[in-house]
């Protein structure tokens, strides 16, 4: 079909589709029952029946009606009936879910802030950003408005300081202004998703770049990357209350240390300037004030969780295809471990085993740093973007309890947010040496097991000729079979 | 109701993007990451980059014909640059090939266009500096331990 022609039909298709869905849309208006509210399941859920105990775990994209109790909002669990896109049950049956699996799944957040009546009535906005669910659609008497309940990233009910309560403040908006807003964060969402593509264009070399354009220099690549009108840019995401983890405050820990680069960088003093500036932020979180030694205790500790957390949502066990198990992210090589992200993470950062670790490029005395490392990983944002964009299929899902927070996050978003949490450092270095390790067993089927993984290392770091591979796979992989994290971190690296 | 207005907001944007970047999307599809051609000493050179199962594939030809071929892993050693050069000292043109290495390392290829062999070849563990002139190819590399070195390489 002639190219032009093909543009047309795809247009014209494209709008008599969106008004056919949008007249539906109107046309179809949602059952209203009193004392529930309607959701749709974003991340799958376990439900239990309350009448004959079976359990059923819903999908992506199932719709709800959630009980509403306004005496139990802080109870540990939640009454929801199954029903289609109208809010019509398809059974009659009722089931039981976890209250906190529920928000976490069913949790909505804005990007601009929101207009409620607080619970005593006074009128109050809630931070953009804040995940909201809702508890009461009320479309009866002469205002129509949602109820709703503020929760944090782990699904539990919060008060407006962000701290977890049994008993949260019911929020109350009129349905225009929820809708409105709904809406401006879906369209919010689309362009940073196009800009993000767009980027992917440019980093794959398929899109004319506006020159001159200077590899690492920060500064100029944003210029050059303006080709969205201003107008249609996604309006920056502000940070909302945060749960009490790693990194509570609302400016993250890079763009804080990146605030301090034009008074350092060149300067004498500048890396202990700026290793001090990152123990000053290290403080800051639960890592503060432990000793080096602790750290690497630490950081085996997390690796073990996240690691944990990635086998807990990738159940695949692989198969024959060497080629497709590469590029399957759900299915875990049985040769990963997280002894070796722990050695890993003790090669980039000996020293200092800091999280909050920027990489030496900062102190050039350049306008833009020429590296992007950062972290325990030391993960630079080309590695990055080459995962979550590779050509046959997204090799960093964000689908762990951890990484679930880089949603809806362009890829320079959540490579610079990586530094709010070590769990999210260390998961994309695992998901990056899983690839490695499957990607080497397709190009060498018969290779052991050393083999592979010595090819991962190698993948990591840039040759086999360095010490790199010594310390990680000869010495400090071996000694975590039979001594603490600290002592093989002491014995290898100090 | 504002789901409807937001559905066809949605396709709306979504057809001005299709309608925009059909052919770069073409050439995306086509797994294409790099062409170039250019006259040399009165001579045509090609380089072709394209992805293929995992890998990035770079092919040098000189006039048409296959001079070098490499495959390189499309996450940990990605292609980044190519250069075409003809040196004072020499009648033959060079490629110089600039990929990553590594999550967050560097190397340069400097590869003959007569022969397609391999000339030079420098890693380093971060971001290298290179510098091509007239008379060759001068590159600061950083190790792991991050000390700089300089490496030159003239035909």
């Amino acid at each position: 079909m002639n190219k032009r022609l093909f543009f047309v039909f795809l247009i014209s298709a494209s709008f008599f589709a969106s008004f056919g869905l949008s007249s539906w849309a109107v046309d179809s208006e949602i059952y209203r029952a009193e004392n529930s509210s309607f959701h749709l399941v974003g991340d799958s859920l376990s439900v239990k029946s309350v009448s004959n105990g079976e359990t059923l775990q819903l999908g992506h994209d199932t719709y709800l009606r959630a009980l509403y109790d306004d005496q139990n909002l802080g109870s540990w669990d939640v009454k929801v009936m199954i029903v289609d896109e109208d809010n019509i049950p398809i059974s009659g049956d009722t089931y039981q879910t976890s209250r906190k699996y529920f928000n976490k799944s069913v949790a909505v957040k804005f990007s601009e802030r929101l207009d409620v009546l607080d619970e005593n009535g006074k009128d109050r906005k809630v931070p953009a950003g804040v995940r909201l669910v809702r508890v009461n659609d009320v479309f009866q008497g002469g205002w129509r408005y949602y109820a709703m309940v503020m929760v944090n990233d782990l699904g539990e009910t919060i008060d407006w300081n962000g701290n977890p309560t049994k008993n949260p403040p019911v929020l109350k908006t009129s349905m225009g202004n929820y809708d409105s807003a709904d809406l401006n964060s879906h369209l919010n969402e689309v362009i940073s998703s196009l800009v993000s593509k767009k980027e992917v264009l440019e980093e794959e070399g398929t899109l004319l770049k506006v020159e001159p354009h200077c590899p690492g220099c920060e500064d100029q690549e944003e210029k050059s990357e303006l080709i969205l009108d201003t107008a249609t840019r996604p309006i920056p995401r502000p940070e909302g209350l945060r749960a009490p983890n790693f990194w509570n405050e609302d400016t993250i820990p890079h763009q804080l240390v990146m605030d301090q680069r034009n008074s350092l960088k060149g300067k004498k003093g500048c890396e202990s300037d700026r290793r001090k500036y990152e123990e000053e932020l290290l403080d800051k979180t639960s890592w503060g004030h432990l000793s080096v030694d602790q750290r690497a205790d630490k950081i085996y500790e997390v690796a073990k969780e996240s690691f944990a957390a990635m086998k807990e949502v990738s159940s695949d066990r692989g198969g024959s295809n060497n080629y497709a198990n590469s590029v399957n992210a759900n299915y875990i090589s049985p040769i990963i471990t997280p002894e070796l992200v722990t050695c890993i993470a003790f090669q980039e950062t000996s020293g200092s085993l800091n999280p909050m670790m920027q990489n030496y490029t900062y102190c050039s005395n350049t306008k833009g740093m020429t590296s992007t490392a950062h972290g325990l990983g030391q993960m630079t944002r080309g590695t990055f973007k080459k995962m979550k964009n590779h050509p046959d299929s997204d090799q960093l899902p964000y689908t762990t309890k951890y990484s679930q927070s880089l949603r809806g996050r362009s890829v320079r978003e959540a490579h610079q947010y990586l530094s709010t949490d070590p769990h999210l450092q260390l998961e994309v270095s695992l998901r990056l040496l899983n690839f490695e390790v499957k990607f080497a067993k397709w190009k060498n089927p018969n290779a052991s097991n050393e083999t592979l993984l010595k090819k991962a290392v190698t993948q990591y770091d840039h040759d086999n000729k360095s010490k790199y591979v010594k310390n990680v796979y000869d010495q400090c992989i071996p000694c975590m079979k039979k001594k603490s994290a600290k002592e093989c971190y002491n014995e290898t690296w100090d | 109701m504002k789901r409807g207005i937001s559905v066809f907001a949605l396709f709306l944007l979504i057809s001005f993007n299709i309608m925009g970047k059909a052919t770069l999307e073409d050439i995306k599809n086509l797994h294409l990451i790099h062409y170039q051609q250019i006259d040399l000493l009165e001579d045509p050179y090609q380089a072709l980059v394209y992805y293929e199962k995992g890998d990035e594939v770079i092919e040098l030809y000189n006039d048409k014909k296959l001079v070098f071929k490499k495959k390189i892993s499309s996450v940990t050693d990605g292609f980044k640059k190519i250069d075409f050069k003809v040196m004072d000292e020499s009648t033959t043109p060079y490629a110089i090939i600039q990929q990553q290495k590594g999550v967050h390392g560097e190397q340069v290829m400097i590869i003959s266009l007569a022969d397609g062999k391999e000339l030079f070849h420098q890693t380093s563990a971060w971001p290298m500096e290179i510098i091509i002139d007239h008379k060759g190819v001068d590159v600061k590399v950083v190790d792991e331990k991050k000390k700089t070195s300089q490496k030159r390489w003239r035909p």
